[in-house]
């Protein structure tokens, strides 16, 4: 759906594309996302999905600004126009050394809200966090995301059915929240993240 | 609540997303910024558990992501000793 890169102060968000199959093959098979729903299981299985993508999500390469490093990937899917919603979804850091000490995911998230709210003019955007991904909801809730109910045994993990967290965040309620993102960037800023 | 008191908040805040990592926990230990060893996933997480654990033993909320924090000369987040420092001066507000 969305084709232009989204600029950030640390990152940059870049429209997924089928020359990011090996590296997000790789990523998706690390054991941190294990949160994630079950991907390809090569990597030409997994041009065919990126070449599958529908217009109505948008998937991005999270990659630093400065040195152009991928590190991470981060998706708004099921945008919905006439309800004026989306899932935010998919969200990996996948190089998790290169992101130590600079506000990337962060940063990543308050893009998304921005392109969502802002310019799609969207009222609501929701996820859904497996209930044992208890360092996600923490920080899903600390930037603005409140919870709103579980979805009983609905994700597949590691072979057995786990309780989904559904959570979600008002655009009025991102206007507010919207001030932590910017104090983690701008601190990240004042301590020379690079 | 003292200074030490402060810092044993920080340091087991820390502790639990640093597991697995090789780390030595001291007062010059980079939050964030050049030679931090954890991000910002990681960095909300202490936050967060700092915030909750001095809000029930000061019996007062304390905000560490607010214009204040970002006004401060010095970031709290450069160290584990700036954010202790800046943790007392919160708690000795009015």
């Amino acid at each position: 759906m969305e084709k232009n890169i989204l600029c950030g102060t640390f990152v940059d968000l870049i429209p997924l594309s089928i020359e990011d199959a090996e590296l997000t093959f790789k990523w998706r098979n690390l054991e941190r996302a294990q949160f994630l729903n079950k991907g390809s299981t090569s990597i030409d299985q997994q041009r065919a999905w990126i070449a599958a993508r529908p217009n109505s999500e948008t998937n991005w390469i999270i990659t630093l600004k400065q040195s152009g490093v991928k590190v991470g990937m981060l998706s708004l899917i099921n945008i919905n126009i006439k309800s004026r919603n989306a899932e935010s979804a998919r969200f990996l850091i996948g190089d998790e050394e290169a992101v130590k000490g600079i506000p990337v995911a962060a940063e990543a998230m308050k893009i998304l809200y921005d392109f969502a709210f802002m310019h799609l003019n969207l009222h609501k955007v929701y996820g859904q966090i497996a209930a044992t991904n208890k360092s996600m909801i923490k920080w899903q809730k600390y930037l603005g995301m409140k919870e709103e109910g579980l979805l009983r045994q609905h994700l597949m993990i590691n072979g057995e059915l786990q309780d989904a967290v559904v959570m979600g965040i008002l655009s009025k309620e991102y206007m507010t929240s919207k001030k932590k993102f910017d104090v983690l960037i701008g601190l990240g800023a004042k301590n020379g993240s690079k | 609540m003292d200074r030490s008191e402060v810092l044993k908040i920080i340091y087991e805040a820390l502790d639990l997303v640093l597991e697995g990592e090789e780390y030595e926990l001291n007062e010059r230990f980079v939050l964030f910024g050049n030679g931090a060893i954890i991000d910002s996933l990681d960095l909300v997480s202490v936050i967060v558990d700092v915030e909750s654990e001095i809000g029930d033993i000061a019996d007062k909320a304390i905000a560490l992501t607010d214009d204040q924090a970002l006004s401060q000369e010095v970031s709290p987040f450069d160290s584990v000793k700036n954010l202790a420092d800046y943790i007392m001066i919160l708690i000795m507000e009015e």
